[in-house]
């Protein structure tokens, strides 16, 4: 009995310690012989590039989103089957926290869709790692020559080609309750809007109800939106230097960090043991959906985005897009403009120029964007931005933030400093600043120096 | 001509136990072996893995204090879920053992929230309960409670998640109940006729009677613990300030969010040493506490 005891829990612990190493594990062969395979195909598809697509093709396409922008991409797909038959295009879609983990193992195991959303952040790391997507440039329908500049040559054109499609542009700047913030004296026409002021205007709205808060926000939106904006209009430099060293001081973060931790303690950010349950959901937090919550700073695709809008009883929008709070004298904007997603296509696709047509259909048409219309912000072509104005298709202040963000962009901001695990560090710190663990804010500033340079320092990219 | 009767019934059982044993192979021997290799490489998912000998396992413990923070928090997880976890278990297989009408869809009510699992839903569900404005607060606020931030309060969301992980007592009270139901009925009697209480038959026959079925609970439901991912991955995210970034999820980020799969695997054979060295450690213990009735007793 004993004996029998002792061999099951054994052979049953055994079994479960193999469970906590299984999930650590993947075929490091895969990428270099699917990018060997794929650089052959690759070959052989550039050299009939500008053959006709012949005969029926298949194509995988993924990409992620809300319920929405499935139907519209779905929409998009029927309406170019439509028009060509013989080019089937199969759907595999899902929300954004899936995609990446997804998008990511598919990629490296050779299995990944011939057409791919790609999140321009994950861009400076895929590309340095591998050659997996084709190059674009040849292709003329897509008509890469029309699309914004700052766009193409920032964030899809790289030394050996260009390798992305942007699904539009994305600026910066906030969503507002005009109507509900106009009592306590927000005043919309004010080109000038300054942090101070958006201070002011939070602790009018406390003073008139301390249950409502100026601004919808959690700790990662903090870091993004508010520390990371303050110090790029405080110094015009990146937060951390393409060598990894430390791109601000020690006094200049503490000075943003500070300016965050003033929002805390002056109300103007719901406090975190009540908001914090909506980390990364903040529009679901219930404040905002019952006006008690006014402003949002974000990108302008938040002004696109109906559960950020949050409409009224009647179905009107509560809210409208307006300006980046500004730092008087500031050395830069702080708005960084960048496309609202990539689309690539898949180095191991043997029909590329399908895709390419696809691609073009959806981006580079009127017909595309009158289906797509708001999904992915504002077109990153000029004449479909007119097209768009005309045909009054996309939301006007949508439009006009996207304009003022390209006449007004900041630096680009670079791999080191929009590292995931960088933004995941100042998510913890916001935190602990909001639950008030640092006796003052020279600490808080250490603390993030320091797990920087643990960061770099274990990565494999230093 | 017996040597190869016995080879092919070999055979056949090897057939019957395939499915098993190709899942095997390949979904647990195979990446238990990759993991060890990759642990000792830069290997980011994307790239060709490079050699880098023990730097990951030096990182870990020298660089990234988080890690044995991680650890701690992953430890006070387990010691305040698996006690819990097994007290909860041998409490409602106790009330279980009664002779009443209907014993049976109890019992199957009981096993319930096993059967749900520790899965993404139930989390889901444990979250909106424990919300601010959550069930919990309402109910507690019946007796002018509250209410409680259950996920906020960086004191209390460990505790919470652990109270998770309790409401899935299912399989281990089934186990719990089936040795209760073992115990000869004449030590209770005897017991009674020497005056023995319920507490004194409970403490000096029931514990001693189940001890081995006590220790089996405890190894599979420490490692169950130390392992989870699921329930701080959808409850808390980890937060509030990483108080509930127990070593499962430190794994998913290092691999899956920072490409830093190498490190990650690192990580898990630490974790692995870790299990097999606290297992080491019941399984010696156990000649102290653990009762044998084919054996005469402890030893």
């Amino acid at each position: 009995m004993r004996k029998q005891m002792r061999i099951t829990a054994l052979c049953l612990t055994a079994g479960m310690l193999l469970g906590s190493l299984a999930g650590c594990s993947g075929g490091s062969a895969e990428p270099t012989a699917a990018a060997s395979a794929a650089e052959q195909s690759a070959s052989a598809t550039t050299a009939a590039a500008d053959a006709a697509v012949q005969g029926p093709v298949t194509l995988r396409m993924s990409w992620w989103g809300g319920d929405s922008r499935h139907e519209k991409i779905l929409a998009v797909i029927e309406a170019f089957q439509k028009e060509n038959p013989d080019i089937t295009i199969e759907p595999e879609y899902s929300a954004f926290a899936d995609y990446r983990d997804k998008f990511t193992m598919q990629l490296t195991s050779g299995a990944a869709a011939d057409i791919l959303a790609v999140d321009q952040p994950w861009v400076s790391t895929i590309m340095a790692q591998g050659d997996f997507f084709t190059d674009l440039s040849s292709y003329g329908e897509l008509g890469l020559a029309e699309i914004d500049p700052y766009i193409l040559n920032n964030f899809c054109k790289f030394d050996h080609g260009t390798f992305f499609m942007p699904t539009g542009v994305n600026g910066m700047g906030s969503l507002v309750d005009t109507e509900s913030l106009e009592q306590y004296g927000f005043d919309s026409s004010n080109q000038n809007f300054t942090w101070d002021d958006l201070i002011a205007l939070g602790e009018a709205v406390q003073a008139a109800d301390p249950n409502q808060y100026l601004a919808c926000v959690d700790s990662k939106q903090a870091a993004l939106y508010y520390v990371r904006t303050y110090l790029r209009q405080l110094t015009g430099r990146q937060f951390i230097n393409d060598d990894g060293t430390m791109g601000v001081t020690k006094e200049e973060l503490s000075e943003a960090l500070a300016f965050v931790n003033s929002l805390y303690e002056k109300g103007i950010f719901q406090p975190i043991e009540e908001s914090g349950i909506y980390e990364n959901s903040m529009t679901q937090n219930p404040a905002w959906i019952n006006r008690k919550m006014f402003m949002i700073l974000g990108r302008t695709s938040v002004m696109t985005d109906m559960s950020a809008r949050r409409a009224d009883a009647s179905g009107n929008y509560t809210t409208s897009g307006f300006l980046l709070p500004q730092l008087p004298n500031g050395k830069e904007t702080g708005i960084e403009v960048r496309p609202t997603a990539l689309y690539a296509v898949n180095k191991s696709c043997a029909n590329p120029e399908a895709a390419a047509k696809f691609l073009a259909f959806m981006f580079n048409s009127e017909e595309g964007i009158e289906l797509l219309k708001d999904t992915y912000s504002v077109p990153a072509r000029e004449s479909l931005r007119v097209y768009c104005e005309g045909k009054n298709i996309l939301d006007e202040a949508a439009m006009l933030n996207v304009e003022y963000s390209l006449a007004n962009s900041g630096n680009v901001v670079n791999a080191w400093s929009n590292d995931s695990e960088v933004e995941a560090m100042m998510t913890e710190i916001i935190q602990k600043i909001a639950y008030k663990q640092y006796p003052d804010m020279g600490e808080a500033a250490d603390e993030v120096i320091s797990r920087i340079g643990q960061i770099v320092a274990s990565s494999t990219k230093s | 001509m017996i040597q190869k009767k016995y080879r092919s019934k070999h055979f056949v059982g090897l057939f019957y136990i395939a499915p098993w044993l190709i899942g095997f192979l390949i979904f647990q021997l195979y990446p238990f072996i990759a993991s060890f290799y990759y642990s000792f490489t830069d290997y980011t998912l994307l790239s060709k893995p490079n050699f880098v000998g023990l730097q990951n396992y030096i990182n870990l413990f020298t660089v990234d204090k988080q890690f044995l923070s991680t650890m701690k928090i992953t430890g006070l997880y387990a010691l305040l879920s698996v006690p819990l976890k097994l007290a909860f278990a041998l409490f409602i297989a106790t009330l279980l053992t009664a002779k009443i009408k209907g014993i049976g869809i109890y019992r199957s009510l009981y096993y319930l929230p096993s059967i749900l699992g520790g899965s993404v839903a139930v989390s889901v569900l444990w979250r909106v309960m424990f919300m601010k404005d959550g069930m919990i607060n309402h109910f507690i606020g019946l007796f002018g409670i509250g209410p409680v931030n259950w996920l906020t309060d960086p004191d209390l969301a460990l505790v919470t998640l652990s109270l998770l992980q309790v409401w899935q007592f299912g399989s281990a009270m089934v186990i719990f109940l089936a040795a209760l139901k073992g115990i000869p009925r004449e030590l209770y009697e005897a017991a009674a006729i020497d005056g023995g209480g319920k507490w004194k038959q409970f403490a000096h026959i029931t514990l001693p009677q189940i001890s081995s079925v006590i220790f089996f609970n405890l190894v599979m439901q420490s490692i169950q613990a130390l392992q989870n991912f699921t329930s701080a991955f959808v409850i808390t995210g980890g937060g509030p300030m990483k108080k509930t970034y127990i070593i499962g999820m430190k794994l998913y980020d290092d691999a899956f969010r920072f490409y830093k799969v190498g490190y990650a695997c690192a990580e898990s054979w630490i974790l692995f040493l870790v299990i097999l060295a606290l297992t080491v450690l019941v399984f010696r213990s156990s000649d102290a506490w653990v009762y044998y009735a084919d054996e005469g007793g402890t030893k």
